[in-house]
């Protein structure tokens, strides 16, 4: 058991390419955190970091109160699933289990009872003399989980161990993995692109773009309160309406401006901005199922077009078109909407949330 | 018109006849070999020649083991080939190791114009290895034949075994480094095992090569109880008799050892290559 610290952790490749800018990072002793954000935001080399397989160009990494930036990766006492799975092709599942027990000279009775114990528990125990490709992408992915378990590290390092998994099967392995993380108690670093993994499993997410955090905090945190453009529009699928408007104050009262429709500042949003200096020109963000359809026109509903309707099964998910651009709402499974309706669209005043246009923050 | 079932009979008959043509130029020398080795002298130039021995007879064999250093130079070809081999697969893999794993200056070029040494015939690189292992006083050794052999095997070994070595994942070598390995005890756990095809054809190759060059050995080479089988069973030509039926038996012995070991080999040799030359 570990906490993790990142001290103003970077990579450079070359000259040009920084993969991970002045990261900095607590991860608490047993917590499941998630680092998630797109191809390319620098997730996986700071996990490579922290295991070890990278030099970071600057900065720091304490496992506890220990600073392990010049430990080789098995010094480090960690284990990593990856997302390959790599498990030894030429050796059975059983030697796959065993290999890092051997490694650190345990003795034969203690391996075998390790193995055994860790082949029951992710039910492996039939296939120990197969060899991986003799194995399912499911089976594969156990005995992986199982060659890291066998440890029992400090920190476990996963690197987007279901993406090779298909759907159901990574539904099933995500409730596995909450499981599992329960019941070890260890401290847990997750990377993924996936952006409902990360939300189903991390008790913290740290939401990465360009090598940089854009928000760290609970999964109920990053999703009602995101803390700029990036985060609002990348975490919640399907992912959040953007419009574009202009906010005026008039005599005490904000107005919001986008054209088509416009709306005053409830009274709870408008306290929170009264303490800054406020952007004209900002972003207004409504996620789907904060935005109603009605067919009759009400108080600052804004006209629009039903342009395609997805039937999801537990809810449908409507796209409409207001001038040039398409909002996305959510509606009940049995509600009939023909295409080309025109209808009228109210947005939620309570879950509004606003950027700034040039920096992309939010405004609270 | 011919029906698609004759067609492809015929095609089958021109197949085989095809192969039973390549098959006899290739075969008919080394039968005429093996039987020439078992005849007497007087029997070799008869004409017309015999496609089978009268009086068949093991005294060429005999007279190679009892009166020729042959048995030496067998033991002599097989130390240095052993030896080349060895020298040439330990730096062929950690080569192609480097070459794949590590990044440097010139790596891409290096890996690039490794066959290139290729285009200088044997015979332009004999005297300038003949100098340098005489500055090292490696000349008329094993060890310096060995070496001079290994400049010939090794960028071809590197060649397939860098195709190895490129498709086997990294994320491997990772994983054994994580589980408690060095990078050196990741190399000989994983890495290895997973070329081991291409270690095995080039190894052969190696060893072949090694077993059946005569330049070289000729010039490094001028002890005779050193010397290899090629410059050795030359020795049985001198400038006055041919004993055609020594040289034959020589030949025998010199070929059956590899086309022994071939059979066994072979579908590992075609796995090897093949594999390996896929990957660039």
């Amino acid at each position: 058991m570990a906490y993790v610290r990142l001290v103003g952790l970077t990579k450079k490749f070359g000259t040009d390419i920084i993969a991970v800018d002045n990261l900095n990072l607590d991860i608490r002793d047993r917590e499941f955190v998630t680092l998630v954000g797109p191809s390319g935001c620098g997730k996986s080399t700071t996990l490579r970091m922290i295991a070890g397989l990278e030099r970071p160009t600057q900065g720091e990494i304490y496992f506890d109160e220990r600073c392990v930036n010049d430990d080789e990766p098995r010094d480090r006492d960690i284990a990593m699933v990856f997302q390959s799975y790599a498990l030894y092709p030429h050796m059975n599942v059983r030697e796959n289990l065993e290999y890092g027990l051997k490694k650190r000279k345990v003795p034969k009775i203690e391996r075998d009872e390790k193995v055994k114990k860790i082949a029951r528990l992710l039910e492996i125990d039939n296939l120990l003399e197969r060899k991986p490709k003799e194995l399912s992408g499911g089976q594969r992915q156990r005995v992986a989980l199982g060659r890291a378990l066998i440890r029992e590290p400090v920190v476990f390092l996963l690197d987007e161990p279901l993406s090779n998994l298909d759907a159901k099967l990574r539904v099933h392995m995500r409730a596995e993995l909450i499981k599992l993380h329960h019941s070890i108690q260890t401290t847990m670093i997750y990377v993924t692109h996936d952006q409902l993994e990360a939300m189903t499993m991390s008790d913290r997410i740290v939401v990465m773009n360009e090598g940089k955090i854009q928000q760290v905090g609970t999964p109920k945190e990053v999703y009602d309160q995101p803390a700029n453009l990036f985060v609002a529009g990348f975490i919640g699928t399907p992912t959040m309406n953007f419009i574009e408007c202009t906010l005026k104050e008039d005599k005490g009262l904000f107005k919001l401006d986008a054209g088509l429709f416009s709306l005053n500042l409830p009274e709870k949003l408008r306290k929170k901005i009264h303490q800054n200096i406020f952007p004209s020109d900002v972003i207004l963000g409504i996620r789907p199922e904060d935005m109603q359809i009605s067919e009759s026109e009400a108080n600052g509903s804004i006209p629009a077009l039903v342009s395609v309707v997805e039937l999801v099964g537990s809810e449908k998910i409507v796209f409409s078109n207001v001038s040039d651009q398409t909002i996305i709402s959510r509606i009940s499974p049995d509600r009939e909407l023909e295409i080309n309706k025109e209808v009228y669209l109210i947005i939620n005043e309570s879950k509004m949330h606003l950027f700034d246009k040039k920096s992309g923050g939010a405004l609270f | 018109m011919i029906g698609y079932k004759n067609r492809q009979r015929l095609l089958l008959c021109r197949h085989y006849l095809l192969t039973a043509i390549v098959l006899f130029i290739v075969g008919f020398p080394l039968y005429w070999m093996v039987i020439t080795s078992l005849k007497p002298p007087g029997e070799i130039f008869d004409v017309p020649p015999k496609l089978f021995p009268a009086h068949p007879t093991l005294n060429n064999y005999k007279e190679l083991f009892l009166l020729t250093d042959f048995a030496r130079f067998f033991f002599n070809s097989f130390k240095v080939s052993i030896g080349t081999t060895i020298i040439a697969l330990s730096a062929a893999t950690l080569g192609a190791y480097s070459l794949t794993r590590f990044k440097y200056r010139g790596r891409e070029i290096f890996g690039r114009s490794i066959l290139l040494s290729y285009m200088f015939p044997g015979a332009l690189m004999v005297i300038p290895l003949v100098v340098l292992l005489s500055k090292i006083h490696l000349t008329n050794s094993h060890l310096g034949l060995s070496l001079a052999y290994t400049t010939f095997s090794l960028p071809f070994s590197l060649w397939v075994l860098k195709g190895f070595f490129s498709g086997i994942p990294i994320e491997l070598e990772e994983a054994a480094m994580i589980d408690g390995s060095s990078r050196l005890g990741a190399f000989f756990d994983v890495v290895l095992p997973q070329a081991l095809p291409g270690i095995i054809a080039t190894g052969i190759f190696t060893f072949i090569w090694a077993w059946n060059e005569y330049l070289f050995a000729l010039i490094l080479i001028s002890d005779e109880s050193l010397k290899t089988l090629p410059p050795g069973i030359m020795g049985f030509i001198d400038a006055t008799n041919v004993n055609w039926g020594l040289i034959m038996a020589a030949s025998v012995l010199i070929t059956l050892p590899m086309a022994i070991f071939f059979m066994f080999i072979q579908k590992q040799l075609v796995t090897g290559i093949g594999a390996g030359g896929v990957k660039g």
